[in-house]
């Protein structure tokens, strides 16, 4: 047992909240018509899905990184 | 240069690594860890790319340019995201235990861990079982893609058949030569290879079109919907685009020649830097996948069904040119070499050491076991070839097989309480839920059969753990914690 168990498992609950969250935007539910239109002439469903990206990427490298300041 | 000396070229310098690779086991401990995990010791760099170039077929490289064409960039919505999440999340969450497990157990293969881990030789066999019966269809679809990629650029001279075993044999020989280190080393050169080819298609092919404006305004007034997703369409439609999603997160890890790519990182560290450079590494896979299928429907428009699976060559002749066209072939034979190599490499070590009587003549006999799977996989592909089977239909159904084996591989790796009995419930449950929701026995309420068959694999798992003994402490000390515990 460490001392930062309680704040690992904070980690823990953040990371799933997080992968709900992303899935949840993922699936788009509530725009059953996806994204029409286009962001500066590139298809505006190509723009979502790539800012989705950037928020996983950015989830990925906190998932990572924390498990990094666990570890030490 | 010409197209054939590169071709040449490109063979020349895949068996130079595999010499290389063969030089360095036998002057190291050599031995089987050496040969079938490269000493537990790959290097970052050398890690991702053998992740990366194995996890990239055929499949990435015409089968997605091929269902963009009909679908548009859609595609990338249902696939791209998903996997740049998924692929890196399953590979930490389960790749650091699979290591140090596999290390403190002494097993050199997928389903060797498992059944060491679970204490129980039929855990193993059904493991083998299963990844070969998944494995072997997977095979053949890179040697249909080999075949097909040396019959187009030699115009017919060289036979799609005589194309497949000029692959088969160059991969096996490098493999044969150097196990797991020249296959991970091979892989940096594949993986960069296909990477560079597809960027630079895309890129000329925008070019050609008159810019990314240009291109764009083209597609807008053309084919407006391919800029859109279509819910109405039968692969988007919600409870179908959620249930692919799921298939395709949890089928990569359970890959055995995935799983066992994990199993020799060299550390730690290997694997993070691995996970983080995954989603990157994916986006300029897959942008330029599905652009070419998109923008490639306004330059070849009137492919009709399975046709527009050659829409990536045809993208490749057009905007590169004259000798550069053979670059395109290279990339088909990159990508599914460098995933064919691995599989050759993991089933020939799970049928050496998880199947058949140990025996004592080293390595030798080890090598003939992989000749043995080349041999088994190029006759079943003889035989797709002559029965016209739909080999991507079969590779789809492998996928979703390999799900049902992702609560034994999860569970044996991170639940303590998980039993023999347990995985071997949720292996032939969830196989056969799955066959049955396929085979339209079961309702599936217009979910994918893959998602109501994974629960059934899931809840069998627990289940029957729990219903069962509970494994000896000792073991499962070993297990987790090692010797020393």
């Amino acid at each position: 047992m460490t001392g930062n168990g309680g704040r690992g498992g904070s980690r823990r609950w953040l990371a799933g909240l997080g992968l709900v969250v992303l899935l949840l935007l993922h699936l788009d539910p509530w725009r059953p018509e996806g994204w029409p239109g286009a962001v500066a002439g590139v298809p505006g469903e190509l723009v979502y899905r790539l800012a989705w990206m950037g928020l996983a990427f950015g989830y990925l490298a906190w998932v990572l990184a924390a498990r990094e300041g666990e570890s030490r | 240069m010409s197209g054939v000396g590169w071709i040449v070229l490109y063979f020349a310098a895949l068996l130079a690594i595999g010499v290389w690779a063969e030089r360095r086991r036998a002057r190291g401990a050599g031995g089987a860890v050496e040969y079938y995990l490269a000493g537990r010791g790959l290097a970052p760099v050398a890690l991702f790319f053998a992740l990366f170039g194995t996890n990239c077929s055929p499949f990435v490289l015409m089968g997605i340019p091929g269902q963009s064409y009909h679908d548009g960039v859609g595609i990338f919505g249902l696939n791209a995201p998903i996997l740049a999440l998924g692929i890196p999340l399953t590979f930490w969450w389960l790749g650091v235990p699979a290591r140090a497990m596999g290390a403190r157990l002494g097993a050199l293969s997928p389903a060797e861990l498992v059944a060491k881990r679970l204490a129980s030789r039929a855990v193993g066999w059904a493991l083998f079982a299963a990844f070969t019966l998944f494995t072997v269809p997977y095979m053949v679809t890179g040697l249909q893609g080999c075949g097909l990629a040396l019959e187009r650029w030699s115009q017919g001279a060289l036979s799609a058949r005589a194309g497949a075993a000029v692959a088969l044999g160059v991969a096996l020989a490098y493999t044969f030569l150097g196990g797991m280190r020249a296959t991970a080393w091979t892989n940096v050169v594949q993986g960069a290879l296909f990477l560079v080819v597809v960027l630079a298609t895309l890129v000329a092919l925008v070019a050609e079109l008159g810019g990314p404006q240009a291109a764009c305004a083209r597609l807008a007034a053309e084919r407006p919907d391919l800029a859109v997703l279509d819910r109405t369409r039968p692969r988007f439609e919600p409870r179908a685009f959620g249930s692919y999603g799921l298939a395709i997160t949890l089928t990569v890890v359970c890959f055995p020649h995935m799983l066992v790519r994990l199993m020799a990182a060299g550390g730690t560290q290997a694997l993070r830097t691995s996970c983080r450079l995954y989603p990157l590494a994916l986006t300029l896979l897959w942008l330029p996948a599905v652009g070419i299928g998109v923008l490639g429907a306004l330059e070849f428009p009137g492919l009709a069904g399975n046709a527009s699976d050659g829409i990536f060559p045809r993208v490749v002749e057009r905007a590169l040119g004259g000798e550069r066209a053979v670059l395109g072939t290279l990339a088909v034979l990159a990508a599914a070499m460098s995933t064919l190599d691995a599989q050759l490499l993991t089933l020939g070590s799970m049928l050496s050491r998880d199947v058949l009587p140990r025996h004592a003549a080293g390595l030798g006999v080890e090598r003939l076991f992989l000749l043995a799977v080349g041999a088994a996989a190029f006759l079943l592909y003889e035989a797709v070839e002559r029965w016209q089977v739909s080999i991507f239909a079969l590779a789809q159904l492998a996928f979703s097989g390999y799900v049902m084996l992702f609560p034994t591989i999860a569970l044996a790796l991170l639940w303590r309480r998980f039993t023999a009995a347990g995985a071997l419930a949720s292996i032939v449950l969830g196989s056969a839920s799955l066959a049955a929701l396929t085979g339209g026995w079961l309702p599936s309420a217009g979910f994918l059969p893959v998602l109501p068959a994974f629960l059934v694999a899931l809840a069998a798992a627990v289940g029957v753990s729990l219903a069962s003994a509970p494994p000896p402490r000792a073991h499962v000390a070993l297990a987790f914690e090692g010797a020393e515990s």
